[in-house]
């Protein structure tokens, strides 16, 4: 594992467990996740994103089960890193990182805390857990915790119970909590979805800090690539179980190299071009079914640059464009074969 | 290096097609996968081939008496007899009777030296089958002989075969009272959900001060105003319209709810829009969606009517001899010494618990089914 | 472009619980206070606003699938102008026969139970208009209108994914031939792929078929692409309304601006810089004095705590409800963003 890296994901297969049969729902995926960095999974509904986020804390349904893979997960660079994969799905060990080291956000920030408890209480629970500080001391931390994510009086607030909060305060305070013991990474999984747009921009803004102020890596899942935008550093497209390009945002957004990548943004309007209305780029076809997955590269059936009798035969390999911007195409796999220079 | 691509693994399920699938095949393929429920359908088949054939699968009717055995225990099948030969035919050991010199009671003694085959498709007490077809074919008896395999009551009737025949009454008079309460439940419900407000208000609190009445008095009350003089077959309707009138508020319940919630989603906004008359939408696109849920409800409500029929029965408020059910096969057994004496006349009690269990299980299994689109 | 709908000061309230057994309700929710607009034959007006600003109750209440507690509206049939606020049970569904509704939902949207063919057709059977083989040819002909092929028709809803539920919705719309959609919604629970498809057919159908559309929703990059004029509305009511690219680059109303301001740009070299309005969205069954938006609004004075502004013309074709509309000069989208 390099320095420097907090999380190293390599070749994870996950597998649904459909009436006995086995269906791939994730094929051999790998990335990184650098400290301090922001690493966007996007994908659109099906591509498996979601899954994998909670394949890192172990939290997968049981029907779902990690099948080949490794996920390395090193918060202290002096210490060996620990596999993941490895460790009883329910053990000691996951939950001794869950919360802790390793923690999550959700979408759906209205069922997200138990109504009948009180926030301060919610949110002190998992300091008492892991970091074992007496009540007083969790209650003073909490109190900092939801200052710093910007809820008004948070003396108060402590008190309260969620149905007083607001949809954009809940979420606050569910980044409060998972901020509790100072995880070294934070998986956001479509934090800001379900909000309005004024709220999912405070909501933004305070991840933006925690990235830049404290130095929080984080993967951010989305489908929304204008967040994906503003938020991430590094970008990792899914479609149907596997990353089909990966690389910095920039690269990414400025010259994207898969057919899908391509077509996702131009799918999308823009504000830039209001006054000539170009018509909108779609995908021809849908995502097809996890029982019909095609053969070959899962994306050959809406490709509009589909090479016959190889796009729909073989799954292309990795290819690099640049240094960091990998992508997996039969289009750039010439890249590969030249000899480095 | 880029792979070749692995086979797709095919599913057995593949050649079944969902997207063709009415909601019936959905549930049923669903159903299919409770195996108690699965287990619960067959329990009812046999009951329900036992009620409709009961004439021929008994080897008495009901009426006979045996004086040669009265009040005595089941006779047990046999293959092999106490020479330790196997005999293929099945049979049962001869009967005669004795009297106890000192209690002058009769008493019946096994005679293991006589052997009395039984044989299938015999010709027996005629009878008439379904009222309808005059017939003396019995599925299996003895000749020069009887076979209990129930034993008998103290009038020597065979109480196999009664409880068969009162399998019969039984299982249609919850039909027939589930019918009723269903229609009842449906219509009252299906007003109360589709026009809420005051109307909903109304019916509402009927359902409740009907529910808050203790039923078993008011069966009773019901029942105790019957004229006695009045024939088998009129207790035996009254009865039924007596249950269903309590019955139809669970039911309306479950339709109100229903409808209620299906009346704020889209689709049913969405033919308002296309012009639909309320009944159009009652008719066409709201029952398809709640049929499901009344069917729960129903293998909910049959074995409630079938232990209110057996309730009331027992207690000589139902039907009564010589009419045959489940409880008036009970109340027969109502006493201490029948049950000390006579333990095998409770056997229709276990096909009461049988029955309801059996209700149960498919319960179970099509509420499971019951909506086959929840993901 | 003639005029073909009029909302005049439209309200819905709701009635919140009761006091006594007759009492009056404790409350109400004030989903739609107060909304006025006019929609020009062929045109896409776009609704958009946050939760809570009574967008979607603004839009069921002018087709009164939900009944308006108060206001006007008048729709322009073949030359005559008919009080939708009037209308019988009779009435309604025959106005109904111009005036239809694409949903958001996909999935509830469509009756499970029910075939595509039988979800097409159901207009038409419902108000006799058609049946046999005129029916069939009917239903073949906007199915495949709509990107559906005629081995579809004899499916079930569930077997499809929700793009193309969402066709089977928009066939089920046209097949009367309406000339008026409110879209509630209709493109946002589906993916960006799939949300370009259906917008791109919404377009092509609207050329095709001279179709006027209520364009509601959430997303202001997809409004923009869609309509032509947007209305923002905020608590119960529009706050601003204008030609698309004249509000959304120099909107006059502090709301609007909030808004445009919060987009996020897919452009990582373009910093988004939002406007951050303070304080909580007040409920709409309490709303505050004034204008209501003056809790949250940096430019806000004393008149705007005391006097609620009307909606007026600040520029040709360009309304708002602010007094201070003139003197503030607001950043419209793209202009908060700072160049890395």
């Amino acid at each position: 594992m390099k320095s420097g890296v907090l999380l190293e994901v390599r070749d994870l297969h996950i597998t649904l467990d459909f009436d006995g049969d086995d269906i791939p729902v994730v094929q051999g995926i790998d990335f990184e996740l650098p400290a301090g960095k922001v690493l966007a999974l996007v994908g659109e509904s099906g591509c498996g994103k979601s899954i994998t986020a909670q394949a890192l804390l172990r939290l997968l349904s049981r029907e779902l089960r990690i099948s080949c893979g490794a996920i390395n997960f090193r918060p202290d660079e002096d210490q060996a890193p620990v596999d993941i994969v490895s460790l009883g799905k329910d053990g000691k060990e996951i939950r001794a990182i869950r919360g802790n080291q390793m923690s999550m956000i959700f979408q759906e920030p209205m069922s997200s805390f138990s109504p009948i408890h009180r926030i301060g209480d919610q949110i002190g629970e998992v300091i008492e857990l892991h970091l074992k500080l007496s009540k007083a001391e969790t209650r003073t931390r909490v109190i900092e915790l939801l200052g710093k994510v910007g809820i008004p009086d948070p003396e108060r607030a402590v008190d309260q119970y969620p149905h007083s909060f607001s949809g954009g305060m809940r979420q606050r305070a569910m980044i409060a909590k998972s901020l509790a013991c100072d995880p070294a990474v934070l998986i956001a999984d479509e934090p800001t979805t379900a909000l309005d747009v004024t709220i999912q921009a405070q909501i933004l803004e305070i991840m933006r800090n925690l990235k830049d102020e404290f130095g929080m890596s984080m993967i951010f899942i989305t489908h929304d690539l204008g967040v994906v935008a503003q938020i991430a550093d590094e970008v990792a497209i899914m479609y149907m179980g596997k990353i089909v390009e990966k690389g910095p945002v920039m690269e990414i957004f400025k010259s994207p190299q898969h057919p899908y990548t391509i077509a996702l943004l131009s799918a999308i309007p823009r504000l830039g071009k209001l006054s000539n209305r170009r018509k909108l780029t779609s995908i021809q076809g849908s995502v097809p079914s996890l029982f019909e997955r095609p053969a070959g590269c899962a994306f050959h059936p809406r490709c509009d640059s589909f090479i016959a009798t190889r796009c729909d035969t073989h799954i292309p390999a990795k290819s690099l464009t640049s240094a960091q911007h990998e992508v997996h195409c039969f289009l750039h796999e010439a890249v590969e074969a030249e000899p480095a220079a | 290096m880029a792979t070749p691509a692995p086979a797709l693994a095919k599913s057995k399920k593949r050649n079944r097609r969902p997207e063709m699938a009415t909601q019936w095949q959905l549930m049923w393929w669903k159903f299919k996968k409770h195996h108690m429920a699965l287990v619960g359908i067959i329990m009812l088949s046999l009951l329900v081939f036992s009620a409709v054939f009961a004439e021929i699968l008994s080897p008495e009717v009901p009426s006979g008496r045996n004086n040669k055995y009265l009040a005595s225990a089941p006779m047990g099948i046999h293959f092999i007899d106490a020479d330790w030969n196997f005999h293929l035919r099945p049979f049962v050991y001869a009967r005669t009777t004795k009297r106890n010199p000192v209690t002058l009671r009769k008493l019946s003694i096994v005679d293991e030296s006589t052997r009395w085959p039984v044989e299938f498709f015999v010709s027996g007490s005629p009878y008439k089958f379904w009222g309808l077809v005059e017939t003396d074919i019995h599925l299996f008896g003895v000749k020069d002989g009887f076979v209990h395999l129930f034993g008998t009551d103290s009038l020597g009737r065979d109480v196999f075969t009664r409880t068969l025949y009162a399998t019969r009454v039984s299982l249609s008079v919850g039909l027939v009272g589930v019918t009723f309460a269903f229609i009842l439940g449906a219509i009252i419900g299906g007003i109360a959900g589709y026009f809420g407000g005051m109307v909903d208000n109304l019916i509402m609190r009927l359902i409740e001060f009907i529910r808050s009445i203790p039923t078993l008095p008011l069966w009773l009350a019901l029942s105790a105003a019957l004229p006695r003089e009045w024939s088998s077959l009129q207790v035996y309707l009254a009865i039924t319209v007596i249950l269903a009138l309590v019955g139809w508020t669970h039911l309306a319940r479950t339709v109100r709810s229903k409808l209620l919630a299906l009346r704020e989603e889209d689709f049913t906004v969405a033919a308002r829009l296309s012009g639909c008359t309320d009944m159009r939408i009652i008719l066409r696109h709201l029952l398809p969606a709640f049929m499901s849920y009344m069917i729960v409800d129903v293998t909910i409500a049959f074995p409630e009517i079938l232990l209110a029929e057996t309730s009331l029965s027992f207690l000589g408020l139902g039907l009564r001899e010589p009419a045959e059910s489940w409880g008036v096969l009970l109340f027969a057994a109502q006493n201490v010494r029948s049950i000390s004496h006579m333990p095998w006349l409770l056997i229709p009690g276990l096909f009461i618990v049988v029955a309801v269990l059996a209700f149960n299980f498919v319960g179970d299994g099509m509420r499971d089914a019951a909506d086959p689109y929840s993901k | 472009m003639s005029r073909l709908l009029r909302v005049s000061d439209v309200k819905v309230h709701f009635p919140i619980g009761k006091q006594g057994f007759f009492g009056r309700p404790a409350g109400y929710v004030k989903a739609v206070d107060g909304v006025s607009f006019d929609i020009e034959r062929g045109e896409t007006l776009g609704l958009v606003g946050e939760s809570g600003s009574g967008k979607t109750t603004l839009g069921r209440a002018i087709l009164r699938v939900l009944e308006p507690t108060a206001g006007e509206i008048t729709y322009e049939q073949d030359g005559n102008s008919v009080d939708i606020m009037a209308l019988d049970r009779r009435g309604l569904r025959n106005i109904w026969r111009n005036m239809q509704m694409i949903f958001q939902d996909p999935y509830a949207s469509l009756n499970p139970r029910m075939t595509v063919r039988d979800i097409i057709s159901e207009p038409l059977l419902a108000n006799r208009l058609a049946k046999g083989a005129d029916l069939d040819a009917q239903v073949i002909d906007m199915a495949k209108l709509c990107g559906l092929n005629t081995d579809h028709l004899s499916r079930f809803p569930h077997a499809f994914s929700g793009g193309q539920r969402q066709r089977i919705a928009i066939a089920r719309a046209l097949i009367l031939h309406p000339e008026f959609i409110v879209c509630d919604e209709a493109v946002s629970a589906l993916d960006v792929s799939i949300q370009a498809q259906i917008l791109n057919l919404l377009k092509d159908l609207q050329i095709e078929l001279k179709l006027t559309y209520l364009f509601i929703a959430h997303d202001l990059a997809v409004v923009a692409y869609a309509c032509d004029s947007v209305a923002v509305m905020y608590l119960g009511q529009i706050v601003e309304i204008a030609p698309t690219v004249k509000l959304y680059y120099s909107p006059q109303h502090p709301y609007t601006e909030a808004l445009m301001s919060a987009i996020p740009e897919a452009d990582p070299a373009q910093v988004m810089q939002p406007v951050f309005l303070t304080g909580e969205r007040p409920s709409p069954s309490k709303p505050p004095s004034g204008c209501r938006f003056h809790n949250r609004c940096q430019y806000a004075t004393d008149i705007c705590r005391s006097e609620m502004p009307p909606l007026r013309v600040i520029l040709e074709g360009h309304q708002a409800a602010c007094h201070h509309s003139e003197k503030l000069s607001l950043k419209g989208a793209l202009e908060h963003g700072a160049r890395d």
